[in-house]
């Protein structure tokens, strides 16, 4: 039996701020457990019981989907929300279901860790500044405070775009960012975007709809793909200049790398940058190559020179330690078996960030503690499940 | 054949972290001990199967025995998911079995001080970096040489006893030179650790 419009907008007009607080903050997935943690901060549920009708009533009427998290086809006893169709349709003001896509069914834990990492960055951080200034913690409240701290904490992969517009309409940062090679990034990524869409179009229209096509190609026949030198350049992988080159706040996104913060003291610009590790599986060497690049980039986008603080979150304490330990090792040179600092410094320094740079670079190694308090201390062997 | 794709462990329990411990700093641990931490022995052969540790077979005497080391994905695992960097590097069997008799005499709560060779190591140039600071170049300079001549080496673990002192510990097999005992010698007296040998 399926359950009327009717009802259904009546329940979500009741539960609306649950609503958005999923779909902004956790890209439509959060962990039961963390919303408890909003409503109980917000005032918006007096305790657990209320809190579970709630959500349940939500849960009856066909709005959001109940899941356990899974890990490595092991059911833990965590549950886990996301939005189901109507409730995307309700937030997003469209006025049929077809207008919305539905939280695609993954194989993977990806979308739902990273949700976990998000939401423990506004909750453990975010949210003390925020009481300590004095406000009210709500919705509103928390979102001005990402908003001003210039943060790409609620934004998801392909929307980079979003952050640069508003790096480049900001009127009082106009006099510190180099103009130019912001809006050539912008061009850049929106190219590549305009490229995906089309492709995703052709492939829909060559397979009736059913099919998803090819992504990055967007020419009409194989021969043409020969001569176009993209594929080529694709096939051989990129080499190090043309990473560094490339490297933009889209890149950042898909690395589960945000900007947390961006603040600027005497016209020089202080960035914190968090990255996620969310598998714990990533070694240090991919991470410190992302933040080389990074560090280039943002060099590219200021006039001052800048001040990069790296905020590296693993997923608990040793992890956290393992990567520490990693990155202060000594490096001993493969040929001339020469001890040339910590492993650190030398893959900055490998990848064009020399030792002056290297002083404007901060790195810490923090965890949020994510094992024992969201997954009942259970160490699991894969988080990937796949 | 149809192949398992589903990996045989999922999760990482208390024991399994016994288990790694003891492994990661003994280098080879027989079947006896792995049941001390409370291993099943199905367990252990799902750890096998998932390429965590593996099997060694060696002969003492005229008897061939078992025992069991960590991989590479093991020693990886190790340190990402219980924070056991730098593992001891695994000799012959033998010599290892004798320091995991070693490690399984002390009580549990003992173990969690246990020191491998590289952290050994890494202590001893962090005190020459003390020595810098305190202005005794010569003295750092002078034991930094050493150490390069091969006059000073490490022992196989430093351990804490049940009174609280810390006693470096070495197994001697006969393929050992008198310049070698000598050179960990040295290291026990400027670390100023007691001595604790066994003769295998």
């Amino acid at each position: 039996m399926s359950i009327s419009n009717a009802n259904k907008q009546s329940v979500c007009e009741k539960y609306r701020s649950y609503l958005e607080i999923i779909y902004h903050f956790g890209n439509k997935v959060m962990l039961m457990k963390q919303l408890y943690q909003y409503a109980e901060l917000m005032g918006l549920a007096k305790n657990f019981s209320t809190f579970y009708s709630g959500i349940i009533e939500l849960v009856h009427n066909e709005v959001l989907k109940k899941e356990t998290f899974t890990a490595f086809g092991k059911k833990t006893q965590l549950q886990m929300l996301t939005l189901r169709k109507y409730g995307i349709r309700f937030i997003e003001g469209k006025q049929d279901s077809y207008s919305v896509a539905s939280v695609p069914r993954s194989n993977g834990n990806e979308r739902i860790l990273v949700s976990i990492f998000k939401n423990c960055y506004i909750l453990k951080k975010l949210v003390p500044r925020i009481q300590k200034e004095g406000k009210k913690v709500t919705f509103d409240t928390i979102k001005n405070m990402l908003e001003r701290d210039y943060s790409t904490i609620l934004l998801n992969k392909n929307q980079a775009i979003f952050f640069m517009t508003k790096l480049r309409n900001d009127t009082t940062l106009q006099h510190l960012l180099n103009v130019s090679n912001v809006d050539y990034d912008m061009r850049r990524i929106q190219e590549i975007k305009q490229k995906l869409a089309e492709g995703l179009r052709k492939g829909s229209e060559s397979t009736e709809g059913k099919g998803k096509g090819r992504l990055y190609s967007s020419s009409t026949s194989p021969i043409d793909d020969l001569k176009n030198e993209t594929v080529i350049q694709a096939e051989r992988g990129l080499t190090k200049a043309e990473k560094l080159d490339n490297y933009t706040v889209e890149t950042m996104l898909a690395f589960n790398a945000h900007v947390a913060q961006i603040k600027f003291i005497q016209n020089r610009a202080n960035v914190t940058v968090l990255i996620f590790d969310i598998h714990n599986k990533t070694n240090i060497y991919r991470m410190v190559t992302h933040i080389a690049c990074m560090y280039l980039m943002f060099r590219r986008y200021f006039k001052e020179d800048l001040f990069l603080r790296v905020g590296i979150v693993s997923i608990d304490e040793f992890a956290s330690k393992n990567l520490k330990a990693q990155a202060e090792s000594t490096f001993i040179d493969f040929i001339s078996k020469e001890r040339k600092g910590t492993r650190l410094s030398a893959i900055l320094s490998d990848w064009g960030v020399d030792a002056l740079m290297q002083e404007r670079i901060e790195v810490q190694f923090t965890d949020y503690n994510i094992t024992n308090d969201f997954m009942d201390g259970i160490k699991h062997a894969n988080l990937m499940r796949r | 054949m149809a192949r398992r794709k589903k990996p045989y462990i999922a999760q990482f329990f208390n024991r399994d972290r016994l288990a790694f411990s003891a492994l990661a700093r003994a280098g080879h641990v027989s079947h006896k001990h792995l049941q001390a931490c409370g291993l099943a022995d199905r367990r252990i052969k799902n750890l096998i199967s998932d390429g965590y540790i593996e099997k060694v077979v060696y002969k003492r005497g005229n008897h061939i025995k078992e025992c069991y080391k960590l991989t590479k994905i093991g020693r990886k695992t190790a340190s990402c998911i219980f924070g056991l960097s730098q593992a001891y590097h695994a000799q012959s069997p033998a010599h290892d079995l004798a320091i995991a008799e070693k490690y399984f005499s002390l009580p549990v709560e003992l173990r969690e001080y246990w020191k491998t060779e590289s952290q050994i190591r890494d202590q001893f140039l962090e005190q020459l970096n003390d020595l810098r600071d305190q202005g005794k170049e010569a003295e750092a300079k002078l034991y930094e040489d050493m150490l390069n001549k091969g006059l000073i080496s490490m022992p196989d673990a430093v351990y804490v006893n049940k009174e609280g002192s810390t006693i470096a510990f070495e197994v001697i097999t006969n393929s050992y030179g008198e310049a070698e005992l000598q050179a960990k010698e040295a290291l026990v007296q400027i670390m100023n650790y007691k001595y604790d040998t066994t003769r295998i």
